[in-house]
This record gives C-alpha cells, structure tokens and sequence, in this order.
C-alpha cells in the first residue's frame, strides 16, 4: 500500500499537470481508495443519496478491473465537515483520490487536497476551486448551460420571461448568465427575483406579480422542495404556464408534475445504461446520480490509464454524457434540452 | 496527526465562539442568538479584508473587531431594553438580518457564490501555512479568551453580571445601570465571535453565507448548555464534546449505507441522555 501511495504521489501530480508520466507504475496494488465527501443526512441530503446510487451503480454496470474501494463521509453540507472530512480521508483513510459532490465542499476540499498532493474531482460549475492543481471538475460550462437553453427557447418561439431564482451558488450563476445571454437570443427579462431557500412555503404574491409582466415562460431556478414548492404554486393560479429550469425538474422527486414542460438535462442517451438503472434502482435516473457515475467513471479511467495524457483520457473517455472536452482544469461536457414525457 | 490538528483547530475556534457567548448567556443570563452574526461578519472582515483590500490577517481582526463593535453597540443598545424570551427573538433577528445581508450585498460579499482563496496569518515573514503553526496560533488567542473570561468572572463587573441575572430590578435599585453593563457585555462578546469568524475564514480559506445561519447560533448556545452556563470550563468542555462526537462515531462499524443516519441518531441520543442527567450542563453554574 506503502508502495502505491508514494507512486501515486509520484505520478499525481504529472497526471495533473498533463505531461505524460512515463516511470508511473500500474496500480498492482488493491484496492484503491476512493475517498467521497457527500451530505448524505440533513437538508440536502437527497442530493447526496442519488449520488451515492451512481456510485454504487458503477460497479454493477462497469465492472471496472481495477480494484476500488469507496470511502464515504457525511458532511451535511457544511465547511467546516468538510474540512474536517478531507483531512480524515488523507490522513486515517489513506485515500488515494478524492471525489466530492458540491460546490461548496469542492472549494473547501481544494485546499487540503493540494497540500496533501491527492487528486480531487468535482461536479461544480462553479470552477474557482481548480485554481489549485491537484482539483479538477467535471461539469458543463455554465455559459454553454444558458446557452443552450436560451436557443432552444428562442427556437420555441418564447420572448418574455420571468426569472425566480434561489439565492445559491448554481442558481446564481444561472440567473447572471440568462440575464447577460438573453439578448443576445432576443429575449428579454420582464421580471426577476430571488428567493431565499428555506425562509418561507408561500410564493403566491410573489407568482402573482410575476404573472402580471405576462411573461411568456417561468425561469424556475431552485432544488426540492423549494422547485416543487414553487411549481405547485405556479399552477395553481396558472394551470397552462410554461416553465423551465436547469436540471432541477430531474432531481425532484416529483418529476410528473413537470409532465410536457422542457428543462435542462444532461445528455445520456444510453438507453441501455437507463434502463440498467431503472432495473437496479426501481425508479428512473437521476440527474445527481447519472453525474456520480460519470465522475467515478472517469477517476477511474484516469486511475487504469495513468501513464496517459489527461487530455488523451479525456478525449477517449467512453462517458454516459458523450463527448468530454478539458479546458484549463475543467472537464466539459456539453447538456441538452429535454421535454418530460 | 493531521486530522487530529484540523480537529483541534475547530475546537479551538469553537471554544472562544462558546467563551464569547457564555459571557452573555451564563454570566449576564442574556439569551443571544445573534453570535452567529458576529461570527459571520468577522469571518467576512477576513476574507473581504485579505482578498479585496490586501489588508494582512491581524488587520483584518481588527477590522472586524470595529465593525462587531459598532453594530453590537447600537442593537446592544436596543436589546437592552429586553429580557428572557424576547431577548433571544430579538437577537435572533438579527441573525437573520446579517444572514440576508451577507447573502444579498453581491458588490462586496459575492453572495451565494463566497469568497475563495482567503490566506493564513503572516507576522513579520513568518507564515502560520502549516496546520500545527496555525493551531498554535489559534489556541494562543483562545487562552486569551479563556483568561478574559475568569477575569471578567471575578471582577466587581462580573458580580454586577450576575446579579442583574439573578434579579436585574434588585440590581438597579442598588444603583447600577444594567442596561449599561447589558450592552458592554454583549459588544465584548461581539468582538470576540469576530475574532473566532476571522480564524475559522483563514483556516477553511472558503466562505459562504451558509456557514452564519441562525442554526449555526443555536449550535453554540447547545455547546454551552451541554458544557454547562455560566462556567469558562464548560464552554471549552462543551465546544470539545460537541465537535469531537460526531467524529468519534465515524469510527463505529456501522453498516455504510446508514452510517450517516445512525450517527445522527446516537449523537442526538447522547445529547438527550446527557441533558436528562446533567441538566445544568457538565460544569454548569448556573440553570436556566
């Protein structure tokens, strides 16, 4: 273990770096650690669940040959567990890797992650975090994310909407980008505001004043519950309205309730994948989980090719979400519109 | 050892949040909910200080040390006037008013997003970067905390503390302005969660609003009712039981898909079992 800790150490940071690491050795040496911080209890739990299911998930459908195991630790969704779980990975789990769930963890877990040399991959959009080598992320540009929604808007023949955004990193992001995109696809903001999660289950007046801007479609940007909440409430006083949002629909539990409307996805058109999914899981994939299986799917590849380019890996990943590009310490890929049936 | 360091250091900084706090709530039986907020704005004062304004990592306490005092000044002034229950909501409030606020002011705090690459303390060349030098940083200052607590708590002025929490009507008709002592208090206790939120943004190098929440308040106000009121002992027992437990039970063989629910449940089993058997806290003085 001693042996394959001090190559990976040797052979890491040549990975990092995308230069081609010659003298690395193969992992002879079973299993490797894979250390994943998750909040898997407290608000956004659900998160994390469905991340876990993709996880598991991978070596069920993979079958992968190297040997790995998953070390989980339970962050609930704060920085300072998070920290704390970074540190207790690279020092009593002896993790070899690390892999994390969120924006905020990830930006928490760059710091360790860099002074203890161990390879990190997240799923933020939010790519502040991979100003340090030894992090990466593994999500699509949130530019290209507005982007493609705004097109196919545009192409649906939508002019007017009205944008509710939650006050976190995503949704942030989200609103900034449609804001500054959207005239450029000729469609204007006729009303925006913030939500706060958590501060109240009653958006009525807030949809009402929303409603009169007569906005041709609702911009829903939040998670459960608070996309449910918001959604519900929204057909109640108009049952025809047309929403939309970047992902959220497919993390929801409630996903009938979206039934015709377009929303955001990733894009795994592997049947075949989903429907293995379906089987295991009894319920459809989920966007938290199918992105799991490809972050995992991914480390794993660079951990079998490590005497590749990480460019070369990319390129020849055989990922559920189609082509991969890198950019800086970004992995990219890019999302598509989807209609709920 | 490094995971322990990094445990120690939250201890640390958690012990001087329960000091600051037990000195209004167990000394003055004031029941304050804002500490979240100056623990916030002293975490903010960091990391705005050291990335935006190029300011050094003792600058920054400074600067948040001034802007806790100043804010504590005016709203102790008002929180003064109140007692017991409606204490505790006020300050809530205020909780969440500087929540909405680190949230909502994007031009300087970033909002949701945070402020990232914040720096570790620097005196005159010497770099607090490794975690040890940094604990020992952080441990020195809660000392200070810890012997300012006994001080106050032995001092003429702590007297008057306690007796304003004992009787405040008993307290006034001997002549002393409580309301003054009232609102000292709560601007020390102020000033000093700023200087554990400047520690916690240079050590976690990340910050967002999440972490200043009105929960984060009443995790220190369960950290000195678990350590016990009114004692300096208690706070740091308080902060070192409640950060170390959690970690303890990750090291229980409990079956990994519900480890994480599992150790919720026995850590807030244990918490109950301990109130119900020592509910004046472990080294309490004083029952609310």
């Amino acid at each position: 273990m001693k042996k394959l800790l001090l190559s990976l150490c040797m052979i890491l940071p040549l990975i990092a770096c995308d230069k081609t690491a010659e003298q690395g050795k193969d992992i002879t040496v079973s299993p490797v650690k894979i250390g994943v911080i998750l909040p898997l209890t407290g608000t956004n739990s659900y998160m994390g669940e469905q991340m876990r299911e993709g996880y598991e998930f991978v070596k069920e459908y993979l079958n992968p040959a190297i040997d790995y195991e998953l070390i989980y630790f339970d962050d609930q969704q704060s920085s300072s567990k998070a920290a704390i779980g970074a540190k207790k990975l690279i020092e009593v789990d002896k993790v070899d890797v690390l892999l994390t769930g969120t924006s905020q963890t990830a930006s928490v877990v760059a710091e360790a992650a860099e002074r203890a040399k161990v390879l990190h991959l997240g799923i933020s959009s939010d790519n502040r975090f991979t100003q340090k080598e030894y992090n990466y992320t593994m999500a699509p540009n949130s530019i290209d994310e507005a982007s493609v929604l705004l097109k196919y808007m545009q192409e649906q023949g939508y002019k007017n909407i009205a944008l509710i955004t939650a006050n976190e990193v995503f949704a942030d992001m989200v609103a900034e980008n449609v804001k500054n995109l959207a005239p450029t696809y000729g469609m204007n903001i006729v009303f925006e505001e913030k939500i706060t999660p958590g501060a109240t289950n009653d958006y009525r007046i807030l949809l009402r004043k929303a409603e009169q801007n007569n906005p041709d479609i609702y911009l829903l940007q939040s998670w459960p519950p608070e996309i449910d909440i918001l959604s519900k409430q929204l057909f109640e006083i108009k049952p025809n309205a047309k929403i939309t949002s970047l992902y959220s629909f497919f993390i929801s539990g409630n996903i009938d309730m979206y039934k015709n409307q377009f929303c955001l996805n990733i894009s795994t058109d592997k049947t075949e994948f989903k429907q293995a999914f379906e089987q295991k899981y009894g319920k459809g994939l989920e966007q938290m989980s199918a992105t799991a299986f490809a972050q995992l799917s991914l480390m794993l590849n660079i951990l079998q090719n490590k005497n590749h380019k990480l460019s070369e890996i990319i390129k020849n990943n055989d990922s559920i979400f189609g082509k991969l590009t890198l950019d800086g310490r970004s992995i990219r890929y890019l999302p598509v519109v989807e209609i709920i049936k | 050892m490094e995971y322990l360091i990094n445990l120690a250091i939250l201890f640390s900084i958690y012990s001087m949040l329960a000091l600051s706090l037990n000195m209004v709530i167990g000394m003055s039986g004031l029941v304050s909910l804002a500490q979240a907020a100056f623990y916030g704005i002293g975490a903010y004062a960091t990391a705005i200080g050291m990335t935006k304004l190029g300011l050094g990592f003792f600058g920054t306490i400074f600067l948040g040390i001034l802007i806790n005092v100043v804010i504590a000044l005016v709203v102790g002034k008002i929180l003064a006037r109140f007692q017991y229950d409606y204490y505790a909501i006020v300050s809530a409030g205020l909780s969440v008013i500087v929540f909405s606020v680190l949230l909502n002011w994007k031009s300087v705090t970033n909002g949701a997003l945070g402020i990232y690459g914040i720096g570790k303390p620097n005196i005159a060349g010497y770099s607090f970067y490794s975690n040890s030098a940094f604990l020992g940083l952080t441990v020195a200052f809660a000392i200070i905390i810890y012997i300012l607590y006994l001080w106050i708590d032995r001092s003429s002025f702590g007297r008057v503390l306690k007796a304003l929490r004992e009787d405040e009507k008993l307290t006034q008709s001997m002549g002393y302005k409580t309301k003054h002592y009232k609102s000292f208090i709560f601007t020390l206790s102020a000033a000093l969660s700023g200087i554990a939120g400047s520690f916690f943004a240079s050590y976690i190098a990340f910050i967002d609003p999440s972490t200043f929440q009105l929960k984060e308040g009443i995790f220190l106000f369960t950290i000195i009712v678990v350590g016990g009121l009114s004692s300096a002992l208690g706070s740091v027992v308080g902060a070192l039981v409640l950060i170390s437990l959690p970690e303890v039970l990750r090291f229980i063989g409990l079956p990994y898909e519900t480890a994480a629910q599992l150790q919720q449940i026995i850590y807030g089993a244990m918490l109950l079992l301990m109130m119900i058997l020592k509910p004046q806290g472990l080294f309490g003085k004083y029952r609310m």
